[in-house]
């Protein structure tokens, strides 16, 4: 389970996330919604330290990661809203690469197998900094594939993906839904979140401002205690 | 981990060849711009020529250090490597020897130029060259690699890097400037001994100082 305890952020002098509280179950999906700047992708950074936090507690299944070595990350798989590949290497490289950091060695059967999946062409051996939008998100989505994970963090996954790349998304996350995994998602897609999450909060000026239970079906318009 | 890590800085150069190109070319043409500037007796070059090429190597390095951080922050794909369990001091010391090793590299085909150009003879004692260049260049990389992962993040770090780090590095190369100096004079070891101590303990001081603080100057 995570949990985020008070979690306060400011960059400069403008406060971008005000005492946040949050818990994702196990095998919960949580989505979060709110305007841009309104400090959803921060709080998603703070999770998995790139971004330090101002103040606050974030733990994982009991464990603080904020004060924990680099082990501690090791179940949190973070898709930003960059790519967070290396441009001048192919996909094929920088998934390898990507699992090596995670400690693992994949055969380069099994990272053919993941591009595949996500609908790239393994034989592809050009630097995906010749890759659009769309095929950089399908290479991240790749990554999901290749990593295990206890809980995914996934920023503005649809951006730049097509019909079809939209649909294997949808497909993949109701996969990770049978595994009993935990998935945080960002997105401006409400109606979108809404089909594929258990939970939906709202981010407003950092502060939570709803959450609603089962997709649309219970709606409390006041901060909500999370913890 | 940090064997792989390096790996990938090397194979990323070995891709693109942007850094190693641009800190040879870049050296080779303020080498050639001594040369045909300065026309002085031999010896009294021998007396410029280590300030020179420590002023080469300074510029050339800063090259290195600049486009090995902007590299990571193209596809911000130093956010998937912070938040990957890779521990940040792992992460500081793959990007001072990577650096290093540039440095080196750069060095070995510059180096000859500079000597060739400038008419220099070749130092008695080689062996006192070498260590003195390879353990200024790990204090350039040490400085270089943890200011570049301090102003990475800035807007105008292209800038603000060179402004910090020379005035950082400035005891530095005064040490190294008075070591080849020496080295090129035939001075006895004793003689110049003091610079060397300088050199070695600005080399360890920066690079325990990059490791333990690596991990709070990486993140945002």
């Amino acid at each position: 389970m995570l949990s985020i305890q008070n979690v306060n952020k400011q960059f400069g002098y403008r406060p971008v996330l005000r005492d946040v509280s949050l818990k994702i179950k196990d095998g919960e999906f949580l989505g979060l919604v709110g305007p841009n700047g309104s400090g959803k992708s921060t709080l998603l950074r703070i999770v998995v330290r790139v971004v330090s936090c101002d103040g606050g507690s974030i733990s994982w299944n009991g464990n603080s990661i904020l004060n924990a070595g680099a082990d501690q990350r090791r179940p949190l798989l973070y898709l930003g809203h960059e790519p967070g590949f290396y441009p001048p290497l192919s996909a094929a490289e920088n998934l390898h690469l990507i699992a090596k950091l995670y400690g693992l060695e994949p055969s380069p059967a099994d990272v053919e197998k993941n591009l595949s999946e996500v609908g790239l062409d393994p034989a592809r051996s050009g630097p995906i900094r010749q890759f659009s939008r769309g095929m950089l998100q399908r290479l991240a989505l790749a990554k999901a594939l290749t990593i295990p994970w206890e809980l995914l963090l996934l920023d503005e996954p649809t951006t730049g993906l097509d019909k079809q790349g939209k649909s294997m998304l949808s497909q993949l996350i109701e996969t990770w839904r049978k595994d009993d995994r935990s998935l945080l998602l960002v997105s401006h897609d409400e109606e979108w979140l809404s089909s594929h999450c258990d939970r939906i909060v709202q981010l407003s000026n950092g502060r939570i401002q709803r959450s609603e239970v089962d997709g649309t079906k219970s709606v409390q318009t006041e901060l909500v205690e999370e913890a | 981990m940090l064997a792989v890590l390096v790996r990938k800085d090397l194979l990323i150069e070995f891709r693109s060849r942007e850094i190693l190109i641009s800190m040879i070319t870049f050296g080779a043409a303020i080498t050639l711009l001594y040369a045909f500037s300065f026309r002085p007796s031999p010896e009294s070059m021998q007396t410029f020529a280590p300030g020179l090429m420590w002023m080469v190597f300074l510029f050339v390095s800063v090259l290195a250090l600049h486009r090995s951080h902007s590299l990571e922050k193209e596809f911000d794909a130093f956010s998937m490597i912070l938040s990957a369990p890779v521990e940040r001091s792992v992460l500081f010391i793959s990007k001072y020897l990577s650096g290093f090793i540039f440095l080196v590299v750069a060095q070995m085909v510059l180096l000859p130029l500079f000597f060739l150009f400038l008419q220099l003879p070749l130092p008695a004692n080689l062996a006192q060259m070498v260590a003195v260049f390879l353990l200024v260049d790990l204090g350039i990389s040490a400085a270089g690699s943890l200011l570049s992962g301090i102003v990475m993040r800035v807007r105008v770090n292209e800038m603000l890097l060179p402004l910090m780090l020379f005035p950082m590095v400035t005891p530095l190369l005064i040490s190294a400037v008075k070591s080849t100096a020496s080295i090129m004079d035939n001075q006895p070891f004793n003689q110049w001994k003091l610079w060397f101590q300088l050199i070695v303990s600005f080399v360890i001081v920066f690079s325990l100082i990059g490791y333990l603080i690596y991990d709070y100057v990486s993140e945002e």
